[in-house]
């Protein structure tokens, strides 16, 4: 099988497979590439650095250390290349939000949130882990839970 | 960046001014009524403004006292010694003002009373805050879980449609 690469200069990036016909190889090529979409890439903390992709629904928070980005998935932590806006700009969608200035949370993955006093949230994750939302942070999220989540986004 | 840190400054500062006020106005309206009721026991129907400025003068000052160095004990989590002691010090800050200024003719039984009220005061509002808070954490449990509930409903609907697209 040939394989040809072009690199663009502008514009959405496209994969063409050209196929006489669509037999099993073709069919899990199909399949991989469709699987990457929406993954996250992150280099794993406690091995070495090995490069890893895996879903943002996954994740329970990333959390920004020392201008890096990092995601604490259930066992294991993934030191990501995109910084915290960005990353939270990508997973908006699949129920992030940004809870501190360092913090950004899987609303998914709370198990139950608490109002504290001074209008500010306790979220207890379902790791059993707590992160404590500011009053600055804890109205976007009133907001967000107030709103519902918007269609389309799985 | 100056500028962000002011701006930031400046929203802190604006924060704690609003609940100082909003506590200062809950505690003038309890000692008003307090005041109002003493009167109304005396068979007097006119209050004097001059107490209704010192009663807010006073109770924006501890109000500021009450976030700034004593971490809003009313609305804390739990109401042990290190609170009473706070709301009692509050007490005798109102207790001794209104004795200094005659708000209660300087009768000391009348004074007692006020010291007594406030206590109290403090007491209700740390259970009208905590009770205040339970709903709230009901409400955003609720929300929460419908929040959830929808992105699992959106999940399984994708997951519908990949397999429907398969099958044609």
């Amino acid at each position: 099988m040939k394989i040809t690469m072009e690199q663009l200069a502008a514009g959405e990036e496209e994969i063409i497979i050209r196929y006489k016909r669509m037999d099993e190889r073709i069919e899990a090529l199909c399949r991989f590439i469709k699987g990457q979409e929406g993954r996250l890439m992150g280099s794993r903390v406690d091995s070495g650095g090995q490069l890893c992709l895996f879903f943002p629904g996954e994740v329970f928070y990333f959390e920004s250390v020392d201008n890096a980005v990092y995601a604490y998935l259930e066992h294991e932590v993934y030191r990501i290349q995109e910084s915290l806006v960005e990353i939270t700009a990508r997973c908006e969608g699949s129920g992030f939000l940004r809870c501190s200035r360092t913090m950004t949370i899987n609303l998914d993955k709370i198990e139950r949130l608490k109002s504290e006093p001074g209008s500010r949230i306790s979220a207890f994750l379902s790791n059993g882990e707590a992160v404590m939302i500011s009053r600055k942070y804890a109205k976007g999220l009133r907001a967000v839970l107030k709103r519902g989540r918007r269609e389309n986004h799985a | 960046m100056r500028k962000k840190k002011w701006a930031e400054g400046f929203r802190k500062y604006l924060e704690t001014e609003v609940q100082v006020e909003y506590k200062a106005c809950l505690y003038f309206f309890a000692i008003l009524f307090f005041y109002c009721c003493y009167l109304l026991f005396q068979g007097v129907y006119a209050a004097r403004i001059l107490y209704m400025a010192e009663m807010i003068f006073t109770t924006y000052l501890v109000g500021y006292v009450q976030i700034c160095l004593l971490g809003n004990f009313d609305e804390g989590e739990h109401f042990g010694g290190r609170e009473f002691l706070s709301a009692a010090g509050c007490t005798a800050v109102y207790t001794l003002v209104s004795y200094l200024c005659g708000w209660f003719d300087k009768r000391k039984d009348a004074t007692a009373w006020f010291a007594a009220f406030l206590l109290f005061g403090y007491a209700c509002l740390f259970l009208v805050n905590k009770i205040k808070r339970g709903a709230d954490t009901k409400r955003l449990n609720e929300l929460l879980t419908l929040y959830q509930d929808k992105g699992r409903m959106q999940s399984a609907r994708a997951g519908l449609e990949e397999e429907d697209g398969k099958s044609d």
